[in-house]
């Protein structure tokens, strides 16, 4: 019982540890060290999300995303990225991710942990002392052993229905 | 050089010169960003032309619904319980409080959260609270909702129409059918919308997108030099002007731009055989059908605000390309924001698995996180802060729109061309844009 606890918090710890460490590299724009932090298999997933009454949930699409990636995908976002021609990104968007209300599952499936973290990312452009910030839950999966934990899996549900920035080029 | 101006004379000056700097080529800069003309814009363009509201395969059932816009106006576009198509708008007779206060769903009824009058999804008023004590008079029929005067269903787009008097769309579309007709038509299913449209801000205005469309092909070398370098797409769709590229202008008030593979090739924007054996002249003629087949990239605008590009790209290094047709509307939200809704289409009978793989292509070029789209729209901001400077308005700064322009162009008007229109047999013109612009002044000084 002890020995399982203390097996859960080293887990916890280190999957905390791992949000905190991604949100360093992307906020870094270190993009080749935040894909050696993805799973061969990544599955990354921004749905699109219309307003929807109540009882019809939570308008989140099963079919349009804001992006839907595997890890080619994301590769060759993150080669373009290097380009001195992609506009939208240089002047680069500076970031602020702030990660919180980590929620660890107790169990673990065939792909690995389920981790359920809150985001807030603050974007600023140019010299806009206004960001545009970006809330939503992270529904992620990581898989592998405590000392090298890679995301298998993401959902990113966002809390807007119309993104309010002009291109959504930066990795949430 | 600077001239004493007053703000509140400036949209009157603007278009009476506007002629003028069309003729010449030039477009005033401060018409992408000025109160006034935006004000006129809503009246006399947003209120009298055809504008697109949706596709008909986004209300698969009776019942479902969408909130749209025409300009800023909210409407509610929605199949009723009899299988038709209607725009009404999204305001209740009562009081004017929006009926419809979610973004897509099915009702059968709306119910005022106001005061409770309630509305069949047709528009008639059925029920008003206490009106066997307070309206006994009241006729229902009388105050039903708001339906948009004319509505059309455009082999699956739908567009709306606030003037009583408008002319019947195809009469506004006029021969540039032939164009639109070979986007559509294809396979005797002709094109359905894969999933939610995306919405997304521009601090641009929306004449920016929609000049784009209209054969902005010297844009793409630069702006999207980023995507050509990782190899999204090859130079021949998005390379340096040149002869494989082919302009379309003054096509009845529309324009469309094209690149096209050489006679005799079998192109169809990278659709895989699995699409392309479902496609047939059918409907098209043999010279739209060529038109389709030699297809690299093709992107137009229906005057205003409805754009449509058909092209193939891939989204890795490991992948084919694919093709897709994606439609937006650059949805003016005040004289220097948009928003841009954009939704992928694909051939109806194309297999479950390509309609995906087409979703997935077009999000990963043309949609917020696009490669493509992501630098257009990083570019036009730009124009909307200029066009709000006082130098812009002291100097009555006017842009250059004279690229391909009689003898600025190095080659003539194609005289065997098949289609409608003036066609260029180069893309390094700007024909496509003056087009828009022309089209734009003639709405916009058109008497009431």
């Amino acid at each position: 019982m002890a020995v399982a606890a203390m097996m859960d918090e080293r887990m916890e710890a280190a999957c905390t540890r791992f949000l905190f460490r991604e949100a360093e590299l992307l906020d870094r724009r270190m993009f080749d060290d935040w894909l050696g932090l993805l799973d061969s298999a990544i599955d990354y997933r921004i749905p699109v999300r219309t307003t929807r009454l109540a009882q019809d949930g939570g308008g989140f699409s099963a079919v349009a995303h804001f992006m839907k990636e595997d890890l080619g995908t994301l590769t060759l976002r993150v080669r373009r990225l290097d380009s001195d021609y992609a506009w939208a990104e240089n002047p680069p968007t500076r970031t602020r991710r702030l990660v919180t209300n980590v929620r660890v599952s107790e169990m673990e499936t065939a792909d690995g942990r389920a981790v359920t973290s809150n985001f807030a990312v603050y974007c600023y452009r140019g010299d806009n002392p206004t960001p545009v910030i970006l809330t939503g839950e992270r529904q992620d999966v990581l898989s592998g052993p405590v000392g090298a934990l890679r995301l298998r899996r993401r959902l990113v549900l966002l809390d807007s229905t119309v993104l309010g920035m002009e291109s959504l080029s930066i990795f949430l | 050089m600077a001239k004493d101006s007053h703000p509140g004379s400036d949209a009157a000056a603007l278009l009476a010169g506007m002629e003028d700097d069309l003729a010449k080529g030039m477009v005033p800069l401060r018409v992408f960003n000025n109160r006034q003309i935006y004000e006129l814009e809503l009246r006399r363009i947003f209120a009298r032309s055809w504008v697109f509201i949706g596709h008909e395969t986004e209300l698969p059932n009776p019942g479902d619904y969408a909130v749209r816009h025409i300009g800023q106006d909210p409407f509610i576009f929605l199949r009723d319980d009899k299988g038709e198509i209607r725009v009404l708008f999204n305001s209740c007779r009562h009081r004017g409080v929006q009926i419809c206060r979610a973004a897509m769903g099915n009702a059968s009824e709306f119910v005022c959260p106001y005061h409770g009058w309630t509305y069949r999804n047709d528009g008639t008023l059925i029920g008003v609270p206490a009106r066997s004590q307070g309206y006994r008079k009241l006729k229902l029929e009388d105050w039903g909702l708001f339906p948009a005067p004319h509505v059309t269903n455009y082999h699956g787009l739908v567009f709306a129409n606030l003037d009583p008097e408008a002319i019947p769309f195809e009469r506004h579309l006029g021969s540039y059918a032939w164009y639109l007709d070979t986007q559509l038509l294809l396979s005797e299913g002709g094109m359905e919308v894969i999933g939610e449209p995306y919405r997304w801000i521009v601090d641009a205005n929306w004449k920016q997108g929609a000049e784009n469309f209209c054969g902005d092909s010297s844009h793409t070398q630069m702006v999207h030099r980023s995507a050509i370098e990782v190899g999204v797409t090859g130079a021949a769709a998005a390379g340096a002007p040149g002869k494989s590229g082919l302009h379309v202008h003054d096509c009845d008030g529309h324009a469309i731009s094209t690149r096209l593979a050489a006679p005799g090739q079998s192109v169809f924007w990278d659709y895989p055989e699995e699409v392309t054996r479902h496609f047939r002249p059918g409907r098209l003629s043999e010279a739209q059908f060529d038109f389709a087949r030699r297809g690299v990239v093709h992107d137009g605008t229906v005057f205003p605000n409805f754009s449509y590009l058909h092209l193939g790209v891939t989204d890795s290094a490991e992948r084919a390309s694919a093709g897709f047709l994606t439609v937006r509307v650059w949805q003016p939200r005040g004289p220097g924001e948009t928003e841009i809704w954009s939704w992928t289409l694909v051939p109806r009978e194309a297999p479950d698995a390509y309609k995906q793989r087409a979703y997935e292509v077009s999000m990963s070029s043309f949609s917020p996180s696009g490669s493509f789209e992501q630098d257009d729209v990083a570019v036009w901001p730009g124009i909307a802060r200029s066009a709000r400077t006082v130098f812009a308005e002291l100097n009555d700064i006017k842009l250059n729109y004279q690229m391909g322009m009689g003898e600025m162009s190095d080659s003539p008007h194609l005289q065997d061309w098949p289609g409608p229109g003036v066609a260029e047999a180069s893309n390094a013109g700007e024909g496509g844009l003056r087009t828009f612009h022309n089209t734009w002044l003639r709405q916009m000084t058109r008497p009431v």
